[in-house]
């Protein structure tokens, strides 16, 4: 079930009384687990146990790690791999099986793997197992024995699906809180599911069969096509991952956990380091604490090479983690190179534009503006069908190909434009909460109707539904 | 304050370029401004110089706070 179907929010409620009812301890946090296994399974029937065979051997793998002195490395490295291992074969077997020769012996004996489907979510609980683990062993956190808050770290299902990807000493202290009430944390988990439902229906099902007819055919169109889809395609994906992240973390909220910021106004960012500190921000800074930082390290004294190489890395890692493929490590590989020379170069830049006295407000919006296009442009090896149409595709834009335009501008453009106030307003500090009653209500109350309308079309008969008047006018 | 923590603290304020900076046990990252991972590299990197020790990969991956950091130097100062 998806965060956006209805009947999530109903399971939602009932489950946060549920909680509330239950005494606190192991029935609260048993109860929680067969909720979480039960949502689980609902969306993956097929490979729901590789969520139990993940949790057991990070659970068994920390407290071998907190009882074992001897040969503690090599223990170290088997557990991970283990742990790693279920991610790897679902991600990447297939993969592999299609560059083995078509019709050949070996290429029909591994046929079953070449038809995985990647269980949802894995790769979010495989990365908080792998960062318990070397937590654990670098003696950051104490190693969980009760198999109880264990099981309710790894199966909470808010973060299950699509994270944030937690951290073990970010949400183990938490579980005294969870299924405790508390009116204004559930007030701010509510407003968080409402804003990412907004985002979700609203913003992104809007702006996506926009993308999806110009991506499905990209050489029927001309550049100003071509260049609205893919900065229409910037939007969506952002409105549809940091929506669904804030429905999450709204959850979470409703049952008393403070799950992890995930994306905080990524397209104001000033430079693109600054971007990947603030875009999928538990993602990067899993990347940050675990891969990078360990590979700088060791390659300290190379000073700037060290520096450069190891980001380089980082990135491209990034980049095969979003799929298997050449375009994801070209992808990865774009930005790790644009990121090391962000961070080699930005402090010498920052002051020379400074020193010729560049305004601050024109000099903050160009950036910003110079940042999001890098990004939008690499996101086109995302959404283009191969390496070679996303070329075609960047030809075309710089070439400023000719050719009538057909997607609308309004509609789209006035979404965006909410999303960019709206995150503008945030990041100037200013509280949306203390607006006055009448226009938050409204706010509100037009969401929640949009929100039924959108799935129960039976329910504008009923009652005046004026954000989708207003839509339905306005849409083409 | 020790003279080993001052010394420490001086390390400190030449890497972030701060005279007045205070260092103290549970002081982290997002406690000062220009903590980031490459001005932490560069204070590791200045510690060992300064003090003539190695870290481990290990030991810097754990380090919780500046606390935790000091009893690691100060163990292998007193090796």
């Amino acid at each position: 079930m998806a965060f956006s179907d209805p009947r999530y929010l109903f399971l939602l409620g009932f489950v946060a009384v549920i909680l509330a009812v239950l005494p606190q301890g192991r029935w609260r946090l048993l109860a929680v687990i067969i909720v979480g296994l039960g949502f689980y399974a609902t969306l993956n029937p097929a490979y729901w146990y590789v969520l139990i065979v993940v949790t057991a051997l990070a659970y068994a793998g920390g407290i071998a790690l907190s009882r074992t002195k001897a040969r503690r490395e090599l223990l170290f490295v088997l557990i991970i791999l283990s742990t790693l291992l279920p991610l790897l074969i679902f991600k990447y077997a297939s993969t592999v099986c299609r560059w083995l020769p078509a019709g050949s012996e070996t290429a029909a004996h591994w046929s079953t793997f070449a038809n995985l489907i990647l269980p949802v979510g894995i790769s979010f609980y495989t990365f908080l197992a792998v960062g318990y683990l070397i937590d654990v062993f670098v003696g950051k956190v104490q190693a969980e024995r009760n198999p109880l808050r264990f099981g309710v770290m790894m199966t909470f299902f808010p973060h299950l699906t699509a994270g944030p990807i937690e951290r073990a000493p970010h949400l183990l202290p938490q579980l005294e809180n969870l299924g405790v009430f508390d009116y204004a944390r559930a007030v701010a988990g509510l407003r968080a599911i409402l804003i990412g439902l907004f985002m979700k229906i609203v913003i992104a099902d809007t702006l996506a069969p926009h993308v999806d007819a110009v991506y499905s055919d990209p050489r029927r169109f001309g550049a100003v096509d071509l260049t609205l889809a893919t900065v229409y395609f910037s939007f969506q994906v952002y409105a549809d991952f940091a929506g669904y992240s804030l429905i999450a973390i709204g959850s979470a909220r409703l049952l008393g956990i403070e799950l992890l910021t995930n994306f905080a106004q990524p397209y104001l960012s000033q430079n693109l380091p600054d971007y990947w500190r603030r875009w999928h921000i538990s993602l990067s800074s899993w990347f940050r604490d675990y891969v990078f930082i360990p590979l700088q390290f060791r390659a300290r004294r190379l000073r700037n090479v060290g520096l450069a190489s190891a980001l380089v890395f980082t990135f491209v890692l990034v980049g095969i983690w979003h799929g298997a493929g050449l375009r994801y490590a070209i992808f990865g590989l774009m930005h790790g190179i644009l990121v090391a020379y962000s961070t080699l170069t930005f402090a010498k830049r920052d002051k020379f534009l400074r020193r010729i006295g560049v305004p601050a407000v024109p000099l903050s919006i160009g950036r910003a503006l110079a940042t999001f296009s890098i990004v939008t442009l690499t996101f086109v090896l995302f959404r283009a069908s191969g390496v070679s149409d996303a070329l075609w595709i960047y030809g075309a834009i710089l070439g400023g190909k000719s050719a009538a335009v057909t997607l609308p501008l309004l509609v789209p453009a006035l979404l965006i434009a909410v999303l960019v106030l709206g995150d503008v307003l945030v990041a100037k500090g200013f509280d949306l909460t203390r607006l006055p009653t009448g226009w938050r209500w409204t706010s509100y109350y037009n969401q929640l109707w949009h929100h039924l309308c959108h799935h129960f079309p039976g329910a504008q008969r009923f009652v005046a539904c004026p954000a989708v008047h207003l839509f339905q006018i306005l849409a083409p | 304050m020790s003279d080993f923590e001052n010394r420490v603290q001086d390390v400190f304020r030449e890497v972030f370029d701060r005279d007045d900076l205070v260092i103290y046990n549970e002081m982290q990252a997002k406690d000062v401004d220009g903590w980031d991972s490459l001005t932490h590299i560069t204070l590791i990197m200045t510690i060992e110089d300064t003090f003539k020790i190695k870290f481990t990969t290990r030991e810097v991956m754990g380090f919780q706070n500046v606390g935790e950091m000091l009893d690691c130097l100060r163990g292998k100062l007193a090796d």
